[in-house]
């Protein structure tokens, strides 16, 4: 199984503003770009930052990047633009914006970013996929270091409909409230221990089982709190047919 | 030298046959159901932007509660799973991944539901509807489907989705993640890129030209590719008769632009090399590329810089003249694709091609014998600027 | 002249996503594309066919067409003005 070292992580709820990005990039040079890209530039920037990684200068560095829903204010600008003034004057630009790998396509352009990019898109399984591909990236040598990206938005229509047909939804949303929050989360992982480095992640392991537990917390929200703790840790997260386990331990300088 | 990675069976459904032997056949001769979809597709366009479209038969045998995109990849994989004459029962005891491309599978394009939602008429169907886009990962249901239990992984990077799950799937299984990967790509005929691709001017009214010259877009597409990549062990414990190899697998990004790819190719070109180098071999023994050439301007010139620069002399084939533009299924129907040309030693032509552009400095391919070819390549580039390719073999002596 | 350039601005300033750029100091002889000029690219003319069709009736059918229609503000405040069917 893959090892990896974590040099930098950042999370965030809610939504990135100018300001946010004064440190980092011009707000105007963000321009199209979805909200929820933004979200994930802006912790992208931050975990970077933490791993001493200058953002500005072109790196092969791999991009596993873990949707949720996709990007869903472009699709839903798309359809209303459809609804709005008919097929033929619908939005391009939406369209364009709509397409699972634009936030891959934002955080590569922002940061140049040139080496292997993959977008995967389950929902709540995302995450631990993108994990894997990143560990991936890494033992082939396509690049010796990977930014994972967790990167998610509000679908209007489910914030209606959840509420409304409870029981419906009860057995695939992790809490009623937790998906009409916007949030995101990026990570930073090498192949070898840098000066940076904070974890040593290990044994992760992923596989689909018939056991249906619930969890109330996403794998990478679960995960950005362990790593907060500072301590070794064992993540376990069962839902919806799925398990994920993570093992890590605080990064220790050999003397 | 690492082990290779063997393709155990394939299977392939799109709009020129409903197998892989049925798809590779019409590839020769062009044959291959192209119409307007208006009876697949509500849209004002639907009168004049023809599709390449799966079988209606096929279509209609989807079971009732199952996506119509999970219903092609099903149809390609039993296909892959029989002729890999490997026992379900065996594979289930076995560590076995799933890894899927998709877009509209995975993608919010309920616009009915939706359009309900904006008039306030939400309704429970409406409502089931949503429930069952959110319980929806196309890789787990695969998985679910036929009782693995290994990983899964619903790749949602564009038009480079089916390359890419075969690409993961071999490294899942060389770094001892799998002991076996079900693995390609599938997607449907879908109002939201229908008109998407329209209104971005890169679709085209008439029959797609790849490399033409007078080329002027691309024609969308759908159905499905799957293959079952196994390890050595498993090679050898089930008496598996390769179908071929997954020999190297590149990705890389241009970082250039959201929907125009870099004009000199070089993404291409750095995945390419890469999976040149995973394979251990080099551009001449490659013998022939299946290129992503979907006709469009910007995507058949880019590609052509970077072939001119890393695979000088390769024969080009570019297959979408007869199975359309399936956006995340096209890596793994090519892929599928380029093995069988491979296997048959016969390189079909290149439909729909009709005259040279100089600035693409070579014709593509007309239907040709091959001798002795072992290797070819095969390549995808996604809108966001991500390049992918394959290095695919079958037993010979680099094999 | 001046009116339809101005009109065409606020088009562009309402339709396309600019990141908050000021357009007031663009005139006639200026581009619309490049960084030279108001800094739209490729993605944004579709969305300026788009937007042309929408508010004048006035079809481009592609980018080559396009390519002369968009030199610069005052071929664009031509060509809508000979040819605008709203």
């Amino acid at each position: 199984m893959y090892k990896m070292y974590l040099d930098g992580y950042a999370t965030l709820t809610g939504v990135a503003t100018a300001e946010d990005f004064a440190p980092y990039l011009e707000w105007r040079s963000l321009r199209r770009m979805e909200g929820m890209a933004k979200d994930a530039l802006l912790c992208s920037c931050r975990a970077l930052e933490q791993a001493g990684i200058d953002i500005k200068i072109p790196k092969d560095m791999g991009l596993s990047i873990a949707v949720g829903g996709g990007a869903l204010e472009s699709t839903c600008k798309f359809m209303d633009s459809i609804l709005a003034d008919g097929d033929e004057l619908s939005s391009p630009t939406a369209f364009a914006g709509s397409v699972h790998n634009s936030t891959g396509l934002a955080l590569s352009l922002s940061l140049h970013l040139q080496g292997p990019c993959v977008t995967i898109g389950q929902f709540d399984f995302s995450f631990p996929a993108a994990l894997l591909t990143a560990g991936q990236f890494l033992q082939s040598g396509a690049s010796t270091q990977a930014l994972v990206v967790v990167a998610d938005d509000v679908n209007p229509v489910l914030a209606d409909c959840a509420p409304q047909y409870s029981a419906q939804f009860q057995h695939i949303v992790r809490q009623l409230s937790g998906p009409f929050v916007r949030h995101s989360a990026a990570f930073v992982l090498s192949a070898k221990p840098t000066q940076y480095t904070q974890f040593e992640l290990k044994e992760i392991s992923f596989s689909r089982t018939n056991q249906d537990g619930k969890e109330t917390l996403p794998p990478a929200e679960k995960l950005a709190r362990l790593l907060a703790a500072g301590t070794s840790f064992e993540l376990h997260d069962l839902f919806a047919g799925a398990t994920f386990c993570l093992k890590g331990d605080p990064y220790v300088k050999p003397k | 030298m690492t082990a290779k990675i063997a393709v155990a069976g394939v299977g392939c459904v799109c709009a020129c046959g409903n197998s892989v032997r049925e798809c590779f056949e019409n590839s020769l001769t062009g044959k291959a159901r192209f119409a307007l979809p208006s009876h697949r597709v509500k849209s004002t366009y639907a009168a004049n932007y023809p599709v390449f479209l799966v079988d209606d038969a096929l279509v209609q045998s989807r079971p009732q509660d199952q996506e119509l995109s999970v219903h092609y990849f099903l149809t390609a994989a039993k296909e892959a799973l029989s002729q890999a004459a490997i026992p379900l029962e065996a594979l289930r005891r076995l560590r076995v991944g799933v890894i899927v491309g998709t877009s509209v599978d995975a993608s919010f394009h309920c616009f009915e539901t939706y359009k309900n939602w904006k008039e306030n008429n939400l309704s429970d169907k409406d409502a089931q509807t949503v429930a069952n886009y959110l319980s929806r990962s196309t890789a787990q249901t695969i998985s679910r489907y036929f009782g693995f239990t290994g990983p899964f992984q619903t790749v949602v990077t564009a038009c480079a989705s089916g390359t890419d799950a075969i690409g993961i799937g071999k490294n899942w299984i060389e770094h001892g993640i799998c002991d076996a990967v079900l693995c390609g790509g599938t997607d449907e005929i879908n109002l939201i890129p229908y008109d998407g691709f329209i209104r971005l001017l890169i679709a085209s009214k008439e029959r797609c030209r790849p490399f033409s010259k007078n080329r002027n877009g691309i024609n969308i597409g759908e159905g499905a590719g799957a293959l079952l990549l196994v390890s050595p062990e498993v090679q050898h414990h089930e008496h598996v008769s390769a179908v071929g190899y997954v020999l190297g697998y590149g990705n890389s990004c241009d970082a250039y632009h959201p929907t125009a790819p870099d004009p000199e190719g070089k993404g291409l070109q750095r995945a390419i090399s890469f999976a040149l180098k995973e394979a251990g071999v080099t551009a001449k023994d490659i013998a022939f590329v299946n290129a992503h050439g979907t006709a469009s301007q910007a995507n058949d010139a880019a590609e052509s810089v970077a072939f001119n620069k890393v695979l000088p002399q390769v024969p080009v084939w570019g297959s979408k003249g007869v199975t359309g533009h399936t956006l995340g299924a096209a890596g793994a129907v090519e892929a599928v694709l380029t093995l069988q040309a491979l296997r048959q030693q016969q390189l079909p032509p290149t439909i729909g091609f009709e005259e040279s552009d100089e600035n693409i400095g070579f014709s593509p391919s007309s239907s040709t014998k091959l001798s002795h070819a072992k290797i070819a390549l095969s390549d995808s580039l996604a809108f966001g600027g991500c390049n992918a390719a394959l290095v695919l073999g079958i037993e010979g002596e680099h094999v | 002249m001046q009116q339809m350039i101005n009109e065409i601005k606020d088009m562009i300033a309402q339709g396309i996503d600019l990141g908050g750029a000021d357009l007031s100091s663009f005139g006639e002889n200026d581009a619309i594309f490049g960084e030279q000029g108001m800094g739209l690219d490729s993605l944004d003319a579709v969305e300026l066919i788009m937007l042309i069709q929408k508010k004048y009736g006035i079809t481009i059918e592609n980018m080559q067409q396009g390519r002369e229609v968009f030199k610069n503000l005052g071929t664009l405040a031509r060509y809508i003005q000979e040819n605008r069917k709203k």
